[in-house]
């Protein structure tokens, strides 16, 4: 019993212990958090930007050499969800409420305070902004997603394994993987997650309370915060015990629609031309640059900006890849890798674009020309910029309750995955795991976020999790060596067979 | 080193799916076994060779029941008549030791270019080449005509490391490593011949590990059941056959196996097929001729106009 659920226990006292550690001495996890994490950015933030672009390589590989017609299952399924279902699930567990939180503020951000060579608040400065915003959202996120779920989705649906992270590294060590390294990697996995999950969680309660303080009158304190965690903990552990099927995919076309519908108001009803305008723009100044963008660390002039915004969003992307990794792979069956690689690095990829031309695009022109002191006020409070957009904009109050809406269904679709997924990773890769451990784990992640809030460790939080992705990049790194090497073996072992198999009447028996 | 299994000997020798290769085999066995695969050769020398090593060569190749030796010298500029006269009396040192006809031949230009051309001229069976050890920059940097000789000739390379031949009750051991590809088809005659009897033939098989647990047993059994079949074609020749099956790395593995095996004689079969990144990094019979503790027999697809093998 305690073997069965060794993982499950390991990972437990390791989360438990650092949220208490988090609020015992909230400025001593901060201190060391700090330490860690500026070690790791500083040393290795150049293999970070290498291992994303090896990443976005490998994906595309994949979907166009001879391995992009393997289908993630066996070779007769069909894929589990519709289009529309897959690609708004996709974009709910990659992206969820990150996006909305720097939608508006990010390009804002870099505009006010790009690296030191670009003056801050110039035309320059405009464009850099809203490049460096497609780029810490476009491709590469996707890729790294791309590498970790198609890896647990060949291993676990086409080659009859747990759908487990250890699972993927089978023909690398073996039987090995049943043991303590395939043990450390799935709780390192866990780590990552919990931490990860729970940090975006206290930013999307201060931000919903940031929303709702702007509609209704509402004390922006922590007691309104906790009470929103605690109220979406209730909603999201209602869908995660409805089951994945029922739950998140309503959530996520729920979800999908909702932004459609604001992306469309502020498109139409703001500054179109304007908006296609910068969408066209900065779309061909990503792709045309987007080598340079990749490989450049910056480091005659810009490092310290790179350092505290692209590295940090790698290795963040890497740190959540685990939880989204595994939950794309548990929607992704029975499509090919072709498929699965090019629907899931465009459509979330262009749909991003889109969110980010749309509202930094209509932030740019309050502030560029409608006299608006804007990109000051969004960057000041950041959870509210948002907010502060729909104030320029007619039936503001209507669309400031259907983003509150949105961030709560992608408050709620998150946890629900996460939960699942914890749940799944910590019953060795039972794809239908005990409501117990869903409620478990679900009640560790909003405890973890509420009582890091009050203690002031969520950004201790999050540092942590940055830090677990330091192993975890190496941990893909092997993992793509191992995929690599698992579909070589069946393009060369296993196509021939089958075909022979096909041709010959005696085949299976050629096959046995 | 990755897992080690030891398996008992079969009945017939095929890979799976190729149910027409055990009777095409047995008839090219067959037509090999008949004649003397190790009659002639061509030694290439460049006058550092030791003596002693010279007449250990010379020893082994009546070893193997070699009838007659082409010694080649290639220098690189024009041969002299002082050339000429230090090969010729390298020839008779060796001749007077006994065992094969010593004949001697010198040229000029680049040394594996005109090693594998005298060989085709000479219509010797194999060439045998004293290995120079040499440190990968000296490889990388100079070149090493055993490489290039390796990778030219489309006759057998025996390259010579210890040439042991047993006796003084000590085993000798020959080790081929076979993926069960064609290569099988031009290596096997060679193991099947009585010039190369032999205490022990060990047979390796280095695979990778498949995906899954499943594919893996699966592929073990094929391997298992591929060795016996093997060892059971050829077993004739030697006192003993030891089956061996590894998960891991060949270019690793293979020179591993023939350190801890204490292996005499190791024969390699040379795939025609190469992709990019064994063309700049060499193939792994290049690689293994150079790491391997022994002597290294190299086979390649035997030219055959008629057909033949192929």
């Amino acid at each position: 019993m305690i073997a069965r659920n060794s993982v499950f226990i390991i990972a437990i006292v390791i989360v438990v212990a650092f949220v208490a550690a988090g609020l015992i001495s909230p400025d001593g996890v901060d201190e060391v958090s700090q330490v860690v994490h500026s070690a790791i950015i500083d040393n290795f933030g150049w293999g970070y930007l290498l291992a994303a672009f090896f990443f976005l390589v490998v994906s595309l590989y994949a979907a166009f050499s001879k391995f992009g017609r393997i289908k993630l299952g066996s070779d007769e399924e069909k894929p589990q969800y519709s289009y529309f279902a897959w690609f708004s699930m996709l974009f709910a567990a990659g992206m969820g409420i990150g996006l909305i939180f720097w939608g508006v503020a990010e390009p804002m951000s870099h505009y006010l305070n790009p690296p030191e060579h670009i003056a801050g608040g110039s035309g320059a400065a405009a464009a850099f902004a809203m490049k460096h915003s497609f780029f810490h959202w476009g491709f590469h996120p996707w890729a790294i997603y791309i590498v970790m779920s198609m890896s647990i989705a060949y291993f676990s649906f086409r080659r009859g394994m747990p759908p487990l992270i250890s699972s993927t590294f089978y023909p690398l060590i073996g039987d090995r993987i049943y043991g303590g390294i395939g043990k450390a990697i799935d709780i390192l996995a866990i780590f990552a997650t919990v931490f990860g999950v729970a940090t975006s969680l206290g930013l999307g309660a201060l931000q919903i309370t940031g929303g709702v303080s702007s509609v209704v009158p509402l004390p922006q304190g922590t007691t309104t915060t906790l009470l929103v965690i605690a109220v979406v903990t209730v909603l999201y552990m209602i869908s995660s015990a409805s089951g994945l099927d029922r739950g998140v995919q309503i959530l996520s076309r729920t979800n999908v629609l909702v932004a459609v519908v604001l992306l469309l108001f502020v498109l139409v009803v703001g500054p179109t031309s304007y908006i296609l305008d910068i969408f066209a723009a900065t779309l061909g100044d990503y792709l045309s640059d987007l080598l340079t963008l990749s490989l450049s660390t910056n480091p005659f002039e810009g490092y310290e900006w790179t350092k505290s915004w692209s590295l940090f969003y790698w290795a963040w992307w890497i740190s959540w890849s685990p939880f989204v990794g595994l939950f794309v792979a548990s929607i992704s069956r029975g499509r090919t890798i072709r498929e699965f690689v090019l629907g899931a690095l465009l459509v979330p990829a262009l749909l991003t674009f889109l969110w980010f031309a749309v509202f930094g695009g209509a932030a740019f022109h309050l502030e560029l020309h409608a006299g608006v002191d804007f990109a000051s006020t969004a960057v000041a409070n950041v959870p509210a910029a948002l907010f502060e957009l729909f104030a320029h904009y007619p039936l503001s109050g209507v669309l400031s309750i259907l983003a509150v809406i949105l961030l709560t269904v992608f408050f709620v679709t998150s946890a629900d995955s996460a939960t699942f997924v914890l749940a799944m990773m910590s019953s060795n890769g039972n794809l239908n795991p005990p409501l117990a451990k869903k409620v478990t784990w679900g009640v560790i992640q909003s405890t973890a976020a509420a009582v890091l809030l009050v203690a002031g460790g969520l950004e201790a939080l999050q540092r942590m999790a940055i830090i677990a992705a330091l192993p975890f990049t190496i941990v893909m790194v092997l993992m793509v060596r191992s995929l690599l090497k698992a579909m070589r073996y069946e393009a060369r072992h296993e196509w021939g067979r089958a075909a022979e198999a096909e041709a010959s009447p005696e085949g299976e028996v050629l096959r046995g | 080193m990755g897992e080690l299994r030891r398996r008992a000997r079969g009945t017939a020798w095929c890979r799976p799916g190729l149910s027409n290769r055990p009777l095409r085999m047995l008839w090219w066995v067959q037509e090999v076994r008949e004649e003397q695969v190790f009659d002639c050769v061509l030694l290439p020398v460049s006058f550092r060779e030791r003596d002693t090593k010279l007449k250990e060569m010379i020893a082994f190749l009546a070893h193997l029941g070699t009838n007659r030796v082409v010694l080649l010298h290639v220098s690189a500029g024009v041969v002299t008549a002082a050339t000429e006269a230090k090969l010729q009396e390298l020839a008779a040192k060796l001749a007077d030791a006994g065992g094969p006809r010593i004949d001697s031949r010198a040229r000029s230009g680049s040394p594996a270019f005109e090693i594998t051309t005298i060989a085709g001229e000479e219509a010797v069976d194999f060439i045998y080449i004293p290995w120079k050890r040499k440190s990968w920059i000296q490889r990388t940097l100079v070149g090493s005509t055993t490489r290039d000789v390796i990778r030219l000739s489309e006759l057998p390379v025996l390259v010579s490391k210890h040439t042991r031949s047993g006796g003084a009750g000590r085993r000798f051991r020959v080790l081929y490593p076979t993926s069960f590809s064609d290569t099988d088809r031009y290596v096997v005659p060679y193991l099947a011949t009585r010039g190369l009897a032999a205490d022990e033939l060990i047979l390796l098989t280095v695979r990778d590990r498949a995906p899954d647990p499943t594919a893996d047993n699966r592929e073990h059994r094929a391997r298992v059941a591929n060795l016996e079949r093997l060892a059971h074609e050829v077993q004739e020749n030697y006192k003993a056959v030891t089956e061996l099956e590894l998960i891991g790395n060949p270019r690793r593995d293979i020179p591993r196996v023939a350190r801890r095996r204490d292996v005499d004689f190791l024969i390699l079969g040379k795939s025609d097929r190469t992709d990019a990144l064994a063309a700049m990094m060499g193939s792994v019979a290049e690689e293994v001729a150079n790491s391997a503790p022994c002597s290294v027999f190299i086979v390649g697809r035997p030219y055959l106009p008629q057909g033949g093998a192929s």
